[in-house]
């Protein structure tokens, strides 16, 4: 009976080049660097990507799907993390790819950018961050960033 | 006066042989206990001496000319328990006996040698042990060693890469965490550590052994994740020839995109084995033809096979091993795209690749008393490979190497329960090659162990070895690995395993030297990579448990390994490919298998069993170093097999399951190396064959299998851009006398 329904288990699915993919991805590793912050201050901590830079409403961008975010909270107190972001409008352009943290319980106000696609810490005001153009659907793009707590880029949010 | 040469050489051995005291003799009788029927194929062995045999078709077995002593007769055969007894035998005696086995779950090999590098119980070994007897497996039509290795449970192939309870990844064919051994004898490639599957004589094969967890303790480099010994057969007095001759069809895909017109696949064996006095020969040969499912993928391939051996005297034996691999064929190395999965995407995909695998291999057994034994061995292996392109200048990527093994081994038995041994081991690679240069590296190691078997029914292994490692143009250094290892016989039943143990592999040739660009990568070399190391544990249950009023053969094992400095190519400046220390990994499982039949008979290949084996293994692999999954690992593996007796044959059935690869190198895709990289799914694959007996049909020793792989067309690939085979239909002829 059990290899029964493993048999029937076998003849479904497998590839097929008639149904390709539609989405892309970005991927890449966030490296952190200097002392992490108290944990209460890290209610959450994610990869977030935006079409426009400088955004013009972060939270209004987030909400309306304009920009992306990792669906899960980065580890915590680690020296790096892998990242995903799946992507199913094409082609678009990032060109502001951050890690944010939310310090606070405000969920609409209390976040700060804490890395940089494109400005490795420590990043001034003249940095311009990169941009990755996402064309190709079935392709994963790579886009690696470097957190420093201890010196913050230049910040977003009002 | 070469054929005068070889008379004399012959005339000295016959001599020699004749000028022995005639000694005693023992005439056996091996039957099954259940059904008194006799029993071919048994394994007959005094302990201590190099005296045995193999029981014919009728189970008899007479070894002569025995000095005169006491001695440890084993018979051992699989699916039966081991069976001993102690012999007191005097000069001219003729000592008769009846040996009747008793039957055990099915399909469990009784005597291994590669957990302790001497032959022991597989209740003995204190790790996992699975030991595949190579007769069945040969009815699917396989031809080389990753066929047969997938489906073991525990170990999975990916592509060049085997790797035993997720320790390997895929890296592009470079640098083995498993140490491949034929008869003993290191048969990894001296320039990038790599397995050559065609250059294993299967038809020569009596079973496979894989060891699962460090084992360097007793054979050094590369036993990072375990070991795979590939045992040939003995010859018995009786003169055994066997054939096979099959061909197949590969199904033509559901997809149009992927059809390339109707291809297939052929080969060819020949085996003879025969012992002549103080003389054993085994011989055996192999072409194998195949026009893939891929375009620039066919190839054809050939091998020869011989072992001499020679028993001086009663505790004297020398072996010789001569192997020959030729292979030719396509550079197939990824898909154009999934659309176009079937036609590559590397641009050199014209070229060929051409390889050569030759094995000369020695081995000299003395046992100096009853206690004490050495063994010497010694081999070298070659390889060569070299991709050409007709009319093209001679400077694609090509190699020589040479992988120099010689071991020198004692066993001392030193009180009736501790059994001391030790060795000493030098491994030379010496590479001359378009690509790494030319370079030598060197590893020399000494190791020592200890079997207590004072506090039976505990018994306790501990043992060290100490390796050195020099090559040109890297620093020296040593590895020190320990091993501890536990057998508990319980009083309620179950029998306990405990092992810990330390591995190292020293980086390749390759992985330090490589310099080449090919197929659109560029690999830089890295000369201050450092050896891989890890620590591993497992803590194993085995019984034999009633179901249904049958015999089920159960064991499960938890495992822990901790591997630190992990070698992993990795993309780098200008989209280089370099190897380099980056990963540090933890792999955490556990393994069940079970083993038994269903049915109402008393024994399992009677008509209407249902001889039945399942396995499943759970996986946590982690890359510390990343917090996430390790790349190219699943997290389920599954294989369950059915076998149905139906008196004139019989009808097979498995299934093998792997779930998802969660990560691969990103870097395929992100860096546009290979189109729908990412495109991966579960793996499921059946497999369904028929064979009849030709004896009981026509009465001749013959067998028609007729077979279907990857039966239900399901597509899939094991590594980024290589579609594995789809649904194929092999039709095969065997026999032997």
């Amino acid at each position: 009976m059990l290899l029964l329904v493993l048999l029937l288990l076998a003849g479904c699915g497998g590839l097929d080049p008639t149904v390709l993919p539609t989405e892309a991805y970005i991927t890449g590793t966030v490296r952190f660097r200097g002392a992490w912050p108290p944990e209460d201050s890290l209610r959450d901590l994610r990869v977030v990507a935006f079409q426009n830079y400088p955004p013009q409403d972060v939270v209004g961008e987030v909400l309306s799907g304009k920009a992306l975010f990792t669906q899960e909270r980065l580890p915590l107190f680690v020296d790096s993390a892998s990242y995903q972001l799946r992507i199913e409008q094409l082609p678009v352009t990032l060109r502001y790819i951050v890690v944010a943290q939310q310090y606070g319980p405000d969920l609409f106000r209390h976040w700060r950018v804490v890395g940089i696609y494109g400005c490795p810490p420590p990043a001034d005001t003249a940095c311009q961050p990169d941009s990755l153009q996402v064309q190709e659907a079935g392709r994963w793009y790579r886009a690696d960033i470097e957190v420093d707590f201890e010196h913050l880029p230049p910040q977003p949010f009002p | 006066m070469r054929q005068l040469r070889w008379l004399a050489v012959l005339a000295t051995v016959a001599m020699l042989w004749a000028q022995q005291p005639p000694g005693a003799v023992l005439q056996l009788v091996v039957r099954d206990a259940a059904t008194t029927q006799p029993l071919s194929g048994a394994t007959v062995r005094l302990q201590g001496t190099v005296l045995g045999g193999i029981s014919r078709r009728d189970g008899t077995v007479r070894l002569e000319r025995i000095p005169a002593g006491e001695y440890t007769l084993v018979v051992s055969m699989v699916g039966y328990r081991v069976w001993q007894r102690t012999l007191r035998l005097q000069a001219g005696d003729t000592v008769r006996l009846l040996v009747e086995l008793e039957p055990q779950p099915v399909g469990l090999v009784p005597i291994v040698v590669t957990a302790a590098k001497r032959a022991q119980t597989l209740q003995e070994a204190p790790v996992s042990i699975s030991a595949v007897e190579l007769a069945p497996v040969l009815e699917r039509s396989y031809s080389k060693l990753d066929e047969v290795l997938r489906t073991i449970p525990g170990v999975t192939v990916n592509r060049d890469h085997v790797s035993i309870r997720g320790t390997s990844g895929f890296a592009l064919g470079v640098g083995s965490r498993t140490l491949l051994l034929l008869d003993g004898i290191p048969l990894l490639s001296g320039d990038s550590g790599e397995m050559k599957f065609d250059a294993l004589p299967l038809m020569a094969a009596e079973r496979i052994e894989v060891l699962k967890g460090a084992a360097s303790a007793l054979y050094g480099t590369a036993a990072l994740g375990g070991v795979i010994n590939v045992i040939t057969r003995e010859p018995s007095e009786q003169p055994q020839g066997a054939f096979r001759l099959y061909g197949g069809l590969y199904g033509t895909p559901r997809f149009e995109q992927w059809q390339l017109g109707q291809r297939g696949f052929w080969g060819a064996d020949l085996s003879y084995a025969q012992r002549l006095g103080p003389i054993a020969l085994l011989s055996s040969a192999t072409v194998v033809r195949d026009e893939s499912y891929r375009l620039d993928d066919d190839s054809f391939r050939w091998q020869l096979f011989a072992k001499l051996t020679w028993r001086v005297s009663p505790p004297t034996a020398l072996t010789v091993l001569l192997q020959h691999a030729d292979d030719d064929h396509g550079n197939w190395l990824y898909w154009r795209s999934l659309q176009e999965a079937t036609r590559p995407g590397n641009e050199d995909s014209p070229q060929r690749v051409r390889s050569w695998k030759s094995l000369l291999a020695a081995e000299w057994r003395q046992f100096w008393s009853s206690r004490l034994s050495s063994t010497l061995r010694a081999g070298a292996y070659r390889t060569e490979f070299r991709n050409r392109l007709p009319g093209a200048p001679d400077t694609l990527p090509s190699s020589v190497a040479y992988s120099l093994s010689a071991e020198w081994q004692w066993g001392w038995q030193w009180q009736p329960n501790i059994l001391l041994s030790a060795g000493i081991h030098g491994i030379g690679n010496v590479v001359e090659a378009s690509i790494y240069g030319e370079r030598r590296q060197w590893l020399l190691a000494a190791y020592a162990q200890a079997e207590l078997g004072m506090l039976r029914p505990l018994g306790v292994t501990v043992g060290a070895r100490l390796d050195r490692e020099r090559m040109q143009g890297a620093a020296e250094h040593f590895e020190l690995n320990p091993r501890l290892g536990i057998v508990y016989a319980s009083w309620f039943g179950p029998q306990f395993r405990f092992a810990l143990g330390r591995a190292f592999r020293a980086p390749t040739v390759a992985e330090r030297f490589a310099q080449l660009r090919t197929a659109g990568f560029v690999v830089r070399p890295n000369p201050q990579l450092k050896a891989e190391r890890g620590w591993s544990a497992e803590l194993g249950a085995a019984d034999t448990v009633r179901l249904a009023g049958k015999p089920w053969a159960v064991d499960v094992a938890v495992f822990h390994s901790d591997l630190f400095d992990l070698i992993e190519p990795g993309f780098g400046e200008g989209a280089a490919i370099q190897f380099r220390n980056v990963t540090r990994a933890r792999i955490q499982g556990v393994e069940l298998n079970a083993t038994g039949w269903v049915g109402p008979s008393l024994r399992a290949n009677q008509p209407g069993t249902l001889r039945c084996e399942l396995a499943l293994t759970l996986l946590n692999p982690r890359d510390l170093s990343a917090n996430s999954m390790l790349k190219y690992r699943s997290r389920w593996l599954g294989i369950a097999r059915a076998a149905l007796p139906l008196g004139f044959g019989e009808f097979h059935l498995e299934y093998r399951y792997q779930s998802r690869v969660e990560r691969i190198d990103e870097e395929f895709s992100t860096l546009g190396f290979i189109r729908h990289a990412d495109q991966r799914v579960p793996i499921h694959v059946v497999e369904l064959r028929w064979t009849l007996e030709g004896m009981a049909l026509v009465g001749l020793p013959v067998q028609l299998s007729l077979g279907m792989r990857n039966a239900f067309d399901y597509y899939y690939t094991e590594v980024p851009g290589n579609l594995a085979p789809p649904r194929q239909f092999v039709l095969q002829l065997s026999g032997g006398w």
